[in-house]
């Protein structure tokens, strides 16, 4: 069996590329009013997930304005509450989110407050492992993305039709989140990358040729007797090319219009934006950007005084805000703006109280964010519990990110959480 | 179909070492496979003449994990001990350790440097060696495994990932009274000033140590002072060890499917031998299923493999004509392709078999071996000479170099289809024994099926730019196809 379909182009669309053209405005504007159908079928259906690597300052995302213990744990770091963004009566937003607070006025924006798991770890490593394979309890090597993957064409929810490629991973390297045995999801940094490499010395005709004979190879029985492996080398191999090449040509025929950050998670979502043109029947998409481990100088300061509200937690949450803008309006200018959820998650919060290095340690639970057209806004789940607070003082987890999971899977992508998570974990209802 | 005799000879090397070298290929072609398998088997009297620095110079430093990395990869190209280099990387993965936990090289080194000397020897010493050793004891928290708070890290992958196998013979409560005879475990952590003892060196911290009487596998383990140790003897002699191993060896150097027969002459070989690895691999290398059709190519190559290979392969050399590895390359190309050394993904170490392929590590692949090919600095090749490469051959015709190039880097295990596609590619069959000897394609074959003369491609930089396009092409036809990926 094949690992995965095809899919072909529209064939007026494969039939302009081929040629090297853009499409008149006339055929995408066409494609959108197809596209953009109130209800997005289960198959049409995108997860995009937004890896905040470090440890996310959760408290310094969403800040509890209205709790003065927040104010004397953090003497140093603490957003004042003239300069956080309304959100509630006791919780602001931190005035980088601007452009995410006004996704959240247009109930675009789902905030989860306090998700963690039990026994929280603090190693990054550990606790992101457990972020990746949805299991606190013990290391394992698969992970949740991936057996959703390896999963959704065998029962479990909808599988994408002839999808060419189920997931990719938008970076450098694979998140243990899409690993799974037997299915391997592809790393892509950027679209121009994916591409078959030749001989710069050669002339064109030389190259073309070597191209095909490459691909004459691909399509025969290269040796007398198969051997085992040959023929899923051969397929896989033959897929690559043929990704490859879907790939360049919407290189060549697609610029998003939107100006996208070009550091953080900027340039992944554009090419996130280029993979969904390259209409490959990907549901699952993985971007990551790294930084969050904020343990000094998380905010500015200037001749000793600190300045809560600018410095390196303040220029990653602009990042974040200004990326999403880029990409929500970008879907918009593509018309897949209904089909994309946006999952954001962090492998663990961090302490309540400050350190003297105008930082803070590792902490355990944090809020997280659901976005897109799709998703109930609004707030879910309790504000943090200062009274409550587990034996390193940080705050205690109240939603299990499983359930944020099993929310995703089942009400976004249709499949069986169970099957995915292994267990039952109650649902937060954030998918309209 | 039988092997041949040449197929038989690469596919013995290519499992046991990293290439071969075309000299490694002949003097095994000299010696035969039984001559060839004792020699690898038995590397004891073998005098390395590597450099001592590893190729390195007087600029390695140890204290940089990309240093190690470049001369294990030097040892694994050029020691003439390929096996017990192919063995070494077997316990790294099998005991997969990693720097990032560790963040010491010095005991990184340590480790590695017991695998090496113990990687053809005995897996009772091994085991306990590897119990006892630093990086093993951060890896899996043994030094923090006390009396009141045993850990049950090392107990549990112990038995489940070094010799029972997941959930084949243990149970959740033997875990935990395993975890008791280790408690106390700990290594020094830096050089006692008197001299008594070095930064570390083992020892038991007697005071940490759980004395009471463990109940494991149903049989009491009464306290003693070496009560780990004896633990371990439980798992070294436990029925389904032998097995475990034998297992895991017959997929890392014969095929993922198993041959039962194999598997258990493998393990009957463990107990017989007294534990002797050795002893198994030769079982495992004499066995048919060894040398059987459906063994042979059956592998997908590991990264290691696939780039070392092709160094080994294409015969590398540096300015001074001497072997070589472009480090930065391989290294960042390994890293690309998923095997950092020194580094596993996780305790479970590095996917296997055909886990290796997909559509991003293929078509990296393909690109390595064109940047390997066709890289060039200030109009030299960077990496390899391709003309000079196939002018060594002393072929002078397309037919001629197709059939050699295919003997030397893929057994000459090709399809019809696959060489007429190679000529095809290489143009009109015209010998070319001019230039004193330098193979010469005419013509190319342009996509409609027309000849295209080189004459009406821009002219040639140099003589090795022109002559070296089609070489560079074919070179790159057979190290890019499905086959090569093969071991």
């Amino acid at each position: 069996m094949l690992p995965f379909a095809r899919r072909d182009f529209l064939k007026a669309g494969a039939y302009l590329v081929s040629l090297g053209m853009t499409a008149p405005a006339f055929l995408t504007r066409t494609a959108e009013l197809v596209e953009a159908a109130p209800v997005t079928p289960v198959g049409n259906r995108i997860l995009v997930v937004m890896q905040w690597s470090g440890g996310n300052d959760g408290l310094n995302t969403i800040v509890p304005i209205g709790y003065p213990e927040y104010y004397a744990a953090r003497p140093r770091i603490a957003i004042p509450q003239a300069a956080a963004l309304p959100l509630t009566a006791t919780l602001g937003w931190h005035p980088s989110l601007a452009k995410i607070k006004a996704r959240f006025d247009q109930s675009q924006v789902a905030i989860i407050q306090n998700v963690g798991y039990p026994n929280p770890n603090r190693s990054h490593f550990r606790s992101m492992d457990i972020w990746h394979t949805a299991e606190p309890s013990k290391p394992v090597s698969q992970g949740w993305l991936g057996t959703y993957v390896a999963n959704c064409c065998n029962g479990v929810g909808a599988p994408a039709p002839e999808a060419d490629v189920e997931a990719w991973s938008v970076g450098s390297s694979l998140p243990l989140a899409l690993w799974v045995q037997h299915v391997v999801v592809p790393t892509i940094s950027s679209v121009a990358s994916f591409s078959f490499q030749t001989d710069g010395a050669a002339p064109t005709a030389e190259r073309t040729l070597r191209t095909s004979t490459l691909k004459q190879i691909l399509s025969q029985t290269t040796t007398a007797n198969p051997r085992a492996y040959e023929e899923l080398t051969r397929t896989i191999y033959a897929d690559a090319v043929t990704t490859s090449e879907k790939l360049q040509a919407i290189a060549n025929s697609y610029t998003p219009r939107e100006t996208f950050p070009t550091r953080g998670f900027g340039p992944p979502l554009r090419t996130v934006c280029q993979l969904i043109q390259a209409k490959l029947g990907t549901r699952i998409f993985y971007v990551q950007n790294g930084g969050f481990d904020t343990h000094s100088n998380q905010v500015a300061a200037s001749g000793g005084t600190p300045s809560p509200t600018t410095g390196t937690h303040a220029d990653l949450l602009t990042n974040f805000a200004d990326s999403v803008e880029a990409f929500l309006r970008e879907l918009e200018n593509i018309g897949r703006l209904q089909d994309v959820v946006i999952l954001t998650f962090s492998e663990f919060g961090r302490r309540l109280a400050d350190n003297d290095s105008l930082g803070t340690d590792h902490g355990a639970a944090a809020p997280l964010f659901v976005i897109g057209p799709p998703v109930k806004g609004g707030l879910y789940g309790n504000d943090p519990d200062f009274k409550n607070l587990d034996r390193s003082k940080d705050i205690q987890f109240q939603i299990d990110f499983r359930s944020v999971y099993a929310t995703i899977i089942k009400d976004w992508l249709g499949g069986d959480p169970a099957t995915v998570l292994g267990g039952t974990f109650a649902p937060v209802p954030f998918i309209a | 179909m039988p092997l041949t005799r040449d197929q038989a000879i690469y596919h013995l090397l290519r499992r046991t070492g990293f290439g071969p070298s075309r000299s490694e290929f002949r003097r095994a072609q000299a010696d035969g496979f039984s001559a060839t398998l004792s020699r690898l088997l038995d590397d004891e009297s073998i005098t390395e003449t590597l450099d001592p620095t590893d190729g390195l110079g007087s600029t390695f430093d140890a204290t940089r994990i990309d240093h190690l990395r470049q001369a294990w990869l030097y040892r694994m190209a050029f020691s003439q001990k390929q096996l017990r280099e192919k063995m070494t990387f077997f316990w790294h993965n099998h005991f997969a350790t990693s720097i990032d936990t560790v963040a010491d090289t010095g005991f990184m080194t340590r480790q590695i440097e017991f695998l090496r000397a113990n990687a053809l020897g005995n897996f009772r010493t091994l085991l306990h060696g590897i119990a006892k050793d630093p990086a093993m004891m951060i890896l899996l928290d043994t030094r923090l495994n006390s009396k009141n708070a045993p850990n049950e890290n090392f107990a549990r992958e112990v038995m489940e990932l070094y010799t029972l196998g997941e959930g084949n013979g243990y149970t959740e409560d033997d875990v935990k009274q395993a975890a008791k005879t280790f408690t106390g475990w700990r290594f020094r952590t830096s050089d006692d000033p008197a001299g008594k003892w070095k930064k570390g060196d083992f020892f038991i911290q007697t005071s940490q140590q759980d004395t009471s009487t463990k109940t494991i596998f149903g049989q009491p383990l009464p306290f003693s002072p070496d009560q780990g140790e004896k633990f371990l003897d439980r798992l070294v002699q436990h029925p389904n060890t032998g097995d475990f191993l034998a297992r895991k060896l017959f997929r890392f150097f014969v095929a993922d499917t198993i041959d039962e027969a194999t598997v258990a002459a493998v393990a009957k070989t463990y107990v017989s031998s007294g534990y002797s690895i050795a002893a198994m691999l030769e079982t495992l290398f004499t066995s048919p299923a060894f040398l059987s059709d459906s063994a042979y190519r059956s592998r997908v190559k590991n990264p290691l493999e696939f780039l070392l290979g092709l160094v080994k392969q294409l015969g590398l050399v540096n300015a001074s004509g001497q072997p070589t590895i472009p480090y930065p390359f391989v290294v960042q190309q390994l890293r690309a392709l998923g095997l950092d050394l020194y580094d596993p993904p996780s305790v479970k170490g590095w996917p296997d078999g055909a886990e290796w392929l997909g559509t991003t590590p293929l078509l990296t692949r393909a690109n390595q071996v064109n940047s390997l090919l066709n890289a060039t600095s200030q109009g030299k090749p960077t990496y390899f000479d391709a003309v000079a490469f196939c002018n060594a051959t002393g072929q002078s015709t397309a037919e001629g170099l197709v059939t050699e190039l295919a003997n030397r880097l893929v057994d000459g295990d090709i399809s019809a289809s696959f060489r007429e596609s190679l000529l095809n590619y290489v143009g009109p069959r015209r010998a070319a024994a001019t230039n004193g000897g330098v193979f010469i394609p005419v013509a190319a074959k342009a996509h409609d099926g027309t000849d295209v003369p080189l004459a009406t491609e821009p002219p040639p930089v140099t003589t090795w730019t022109g002559q070296g396009i089609k070489v560079r092409g074919l070179l790159y036809l057979l190290l890019a196809s499905p086959t090569y990926q093969l071991n």
